[in-house]
């Protein structure tokens, strides 16, 4: 159609009567069939209401008029159409006014100059705009007239309730499932806290015992039996023994054998469960170990050897007589022998009980 | 999604306490390793030092020891050790190496005799927890130094002075 007022020709359906250039109402010549603007479908999300339908047109409306300035000095029209219709409140639902645009108000298609809107539905609340219901213009939905979402404003989404509903919905299931989530976190932070805590402790105790020496120290006659690993053990003496025959063998050093008699155990103290224990020797000048069995019987061809096996094992459990053999300082007139008593801790061996038996030595006379 | 989440926050939860069991296994096996040792703990409670000879750089150089550009030293150093602690200490070849005031190497003799077949494993010396000892070391030093430096192979990290 053609604007009675600045004469630009238009559609008339797409405008609904409206001049897109000055405002101008112009009355329609004819009706047309509006619904296909409330049937048409609309994908929001998925969900398709009338009132999602509403919020669309009436965001079409925004786009189609807010561009143009209709509050301008000399609108005329445009602002007694203000005057008539903005006493209904067309964005209450959001209460927020149009940002930006004072033309975006409450706006109003269709409607001629001096006369009320056809499709205006006095409502309690006194708005024209009314969701959930779709209408056309002309066709005598009498008292449904154009018909706009909840939206404070044009180009606002009509599904802000909806939305804050799905929120909360939302809101709730987060609130539900997030449950496990924050409790495996905290199980695992637990976790490495305690094993961090654990290792610190353990490391603390383990130096403590490593560097604290607390042992009971025994002294026993050669002949005299005493106790030591649930076992009854008897020193008998100390020998020389002649290693003229061995040239290899250092000259500082000179090679004794302890006689040692290891009494038969008690039913009751057989058990030797985790039972430890050194055997060695001190000359006032080094300490030293046992020979092995195989050290000795090579060189010696002996068959009395003990080792600390021996005398720790079952095998003694019958009772056992035999030498223990040492290196000892050349020099050397006396030794001390000894015995330890060691309880396992954690794999550290904790000394517990010594027994020392003073000997002299004997020269082993060929 | 959110089965999702809970899957990967359980299925991570168990692998962190898994985590902390294999952490705390190793560890604590690292940790008898580095606890159980004496290398925070000086071993030598007391050394005496006696001049035994001298010879000249030719002679030491006869000695391999090629270093010396005058008069050098042998030296007897007599160490007395204590163990203080909880574990029995195996003493074998030398008790420390030495070096001088200018951080240049020194030459000491190897402290243990031989003795023919018998391993040196088979006969060392052991120091047992609350146990003393004496041990000797034999070390040139040229003939104007005052004071060397011995860092013991067993024991203390820390080097020991030695005032000539």
């Amino acid at each position: 159609m053609r604007c009675a007022r600045c004469g630009k020709n238009f559609d008339e359906e797409m405008y609904s009567g409206i001049c897109p250039k000055c405002g101008h109402f112009n009355n329609r010549q004819k009706e047309y069939d509006v619904s296909k603007y409330f049937s048409a479908t609309f994908d929001d999300g998925g969900k398709v209401t009338t009132s999602a339908q509403a919020s669309k047109q009436h965001e079409q409306l925004h786009r189609t008029y807010d561009s143009s300035n209709m509050h301008k000095p000399g609108a005329g029209q445009h602002e007694k159409l203000h005057q008539m219709y903005d006493k209904y409140n067309m964005h209450k639902q959001a209460g927020t006014s149009p940002s930006g645009s004072a033309q975006a108000r409450n706006y109003q298609a269709g409607v001629p100059l001096g006369k009320t809107n056809p499709y205006q539905q006095a409502t309690v609340q006194g708005s024209t705009y009314q969701t959930g219901q779709t209408g056309s213009y002309g066709q005598g939905n009498a008292g449904k007239g154009y018909q706009g979402g909840q939206s404070a404003s044009y180009g606002q989404s009509g599904y802000s309730g909806q939305n804050k509903a799905r929120q909360a919905s939302l809101n709730g299931e987060v609130k539900t499932k997030n449950l496990v989530t924050p409790i495996c976190i905290l199980i695992a932070v637990v976790a490495v806290a305690v094993t961090v805590i654990s290792l610190q402790m353990k490391k603390q105790s383990l130096t403590e015992r490593y560097n604290t020496l607390d042992y009971e120290q025994e002294y026993a006659e050669a002949g005299e039996v005493f106790e030591i690993n649930n076992r009854l053990l008897l020193v008998d003496k100390a020998e020389v023994i002649d290693t003229s025959e061995y040239p290899d063998l250092a000259a500082e050093e000179k090679l004794v054998a302890v006689t040692v008699e290891i009494l038969p155990a008690d039913e009751g103290n057989q058990e030797r469960k985790d039972m430890s224990g050194t055997v060695y020797v001190s000359d006032g000048y080094n300490c030293k170990e046992y020979l092995d069995s195989y050290v000795v019987t090579d060189f010696l061809d002996v068959e009395d050897v003990l080792t600390g096996y021996d005398y720790l094992s079952y095998s003694s459990v019958d009772g056992v007589t035999g030498r223990f053999y040492f290196f000892v300082n050349y020099e050397a007139d006396d030794i001390m022998i000894s015995f330890d008593e060691e309880r396992a801790e954690d794999t550290m061996f904790i000394l517990e009980r010594r027994v020392s038996v003073p000997l002299q030595l004997e020269e082993d006379m060929p | 999604m959110m089965n999702k989440v809970k899957i990967i926050s359980v299925v991570l939860c168990v692998v962190v306490i898994i985590g902390c069991y294999f952490g705390y296994s190793v560890s604590l096996s690292q940790m008898y390793f580095d606890v159980c040792s004496p290398s925070s703990c000086s071993l030598i409670s007391d050394y005496e030092t006696e001049v035994l000879w001298t010879i000249s750089a030719d002679e030491a150089y006869e000695y391999g020891v090629y270093y010396a550009e005058g008069d050098l030293e042998a030296v007897e150093i007599t160490y007395e050790l204590y163990n203080p602690l909880n574990d029995r200490i195996t003493i074998a070849g030398n008790l420390c190496y030495y070096f001088g005031e200018g951080d240049e190497w020194l030459t000491a003799f190897d402290s243990v005799a031989s003795m023919g077949d018998i391993s040196e494993y088979d006969n060392c010396k052991i120091l047992p927890p609350g146990e003393r000892m004496i041990f000797k070391e034999y070390v040139l030093v040229p003939e104007e130094m005052e004071e060397i430096y011995a860092q013991p192979y067993w024991g203390s990290a820390d080097a020991v002075t030695i005032k000539l």
